[in-house]
């Protein structure tokens, strides 16, 4: 066996030519699967977010058919709701930063429906299919509040990921951060 | 290579690998803060008065209501009371505390957080994945304002928190129907050992002493002491967001 003494500067070239380079495939295959990895962390807290959310997705059209003829002055916001849940269904599973951005509108417009409710149409309170929905709005409340510090918690681990060296090289967008209230 | 070469490059080596253990041992000796748990206070089984609003007694009784809980049921009920959550909401102050201690046993997730915030005059019950079917939302609700609610609004909140927790207890141990193995979150010293298991560490103490002429009695006294020193662990459990939360 050849001591390090007896190698030739050429043989030692060659050992460290292919130690580094074997360090270099070594830490691009664990770059890019700690960011396959990261990317799925984001997608599969979404999908718990998404879970959620179905089954306030699920009441939207009884609620608006219940109330549809009472509120005569939030037609607009009404066909919104009927519209972003459209959209939602379309995107669920399939495109995680649109469905973000959907679930933000829709946010905003359950609220004022049922901000409107509360305060201008107190009497559709007693719809049992309206005290369901809002029902279902508070139960699933804490269940999103929780996933949505989840989600965010992936999104931040994936996006710092993705922006710093050598993750910045394999070109992963960015995921967007779930806001609320807006 | 040169002899002086081969020095300098064997120190270099030597140097870098000296670097290498010193960065690692850091890392491990003072890992850096995770940023989502500023501010996020750990706590032990089973109550944690950091406001000083129990009595000894009262805590005491709590205590061992949680206790009872846990060995006869294994979900793990945990009691906070803090004098604000500032900066931070009680719903996100109530999780994060959830996650860091990992309250509930691991892979059943039936932990069971109470917080109650006692400036801010909000509480928050946040239930494990496990419980979610048997403690939901507007039972915890219910729960919470027919027994803690009335009596904070009395000034008698660890009344409220015996009862509330002697309720919870009574539904998990009537109704959780999960597995009741494993051991409850409490300090060394007090595990209620199976005698099997006395047997086995009795057993081992005594070729372990045989074995190595008594020199190892010392260093075995010392494990103890430094494990009965600490005040236990939670199991391992993770929440989804289950619970209810409210003022007072």
């Amino acid at each position: 066996m050849a001591t390090l003494s007896s190698m030739n500067k050429r043989q030692i070239m060659l050992i460290v030519s292919i130690a580094a380079i074997l360090i270099v495939v070594l830490a691009t295959i664990l770059t890019y699967n700690s960011l396959v990895r990261k990317e799925q962390g984001v997608e599969r807290t979404w999908g718990n977010i998404e879970a959620a959310y179905q089954m306030r997705i699920d009441k939207i059209p009884l609620v608006l058919s219940a109330v549809n003829s009472s509120m005569t002055f939030e037609k607009s916001l009404l066909e919104n709701i009927t519209l972003l849940r459209t959209q939602w269904l379309s995107e669920v599973g399939k495109d995680v930063a649109a469905n973000v951005n959907t679930t933000q509108q829709l946010d905003s417009k359950i609220n004022a429906l049922l901000l409107a409710i509360n305060e201008n149409y107190p009497t559709l309170k007693s719809i049992q299919v309206v005290q369901d929905f809002i029902a279902i709005v508070d139960e699933t409340e804490n269940i999103i509040l929780a996933q949505r510090v989840f989600y965010n918690d992936s999104v931040a681990s994936y996006n710092s990921a993705v922006r710093g060296f050598p993750g910045n090289l394999f070109g992963f967008s960015e995921a967007q951060y779930y806001q609320r209230g807006q | 290579m040169r002899p002086d070469a081969r020095l300098v490059v064997s120190v270099i080596a030597v140097l870098l690998l000296l670097v290498g253990i010193v960065a690692v041992g850091i890392h491990f000796l003072f890992p850096p803060k995770d940023a989502r748990f500023v501010g996020i206070p750990t706590i032990y089984p089973y109550v944690n008065d950091n406001a000083g609003a129990l009595s000894p007694g009262h805590s005491q009784w709590i205590d061992d209501i949680c206790y009872e809980i846990d060995v006869e049921t294994s979900c793990e009920v945990a009691v906070l009371v803090v004098n604000t959550t500032q900066p931070n909401d009680i719903s996100y102050f109530a999780l994060r505390v959830f996650q860091k201690n990992e309250i509930g046993k691991q892979g059943k997730d039936n932990g069971v957080l109470v917080v109650v915030a006692v400036d801010d005059r909000t509480w928050k019950v946040e239930v494990g994945y496990g419980l979610m079917g048997i403690l939901t939302g507007a039972r915890v609700m219910n729960i919470a304002e027919t027994y803690l609610v009335p009596s904070i609004e009395n000034g008698a909140l660890e009344d409220g928190l015996v009862d509330f927790t002697s309720e919870v207890g009574l539904i998990l141990i009537d109704e959780y129907t999960g597995d009741t193995g494993g051991r409850p979150a409490y300090p060394i010293g007090w595990i209620p050992l199976l005698s099997w298991q006395w047997l086995v560490i009795i057993v081992v103490f005594i070729v372990l002493s045989v074995l190595t002429r008594g020199r190892i009695i010392w260093p075995i006294i010392w494990i103890v002491q430094m494990l009965s020193g600490g005040r236990g662990k939670w199991g391992g459990g993770r929440s989804g967001g289950g619970g209810s939360r409210g003022r007072f």
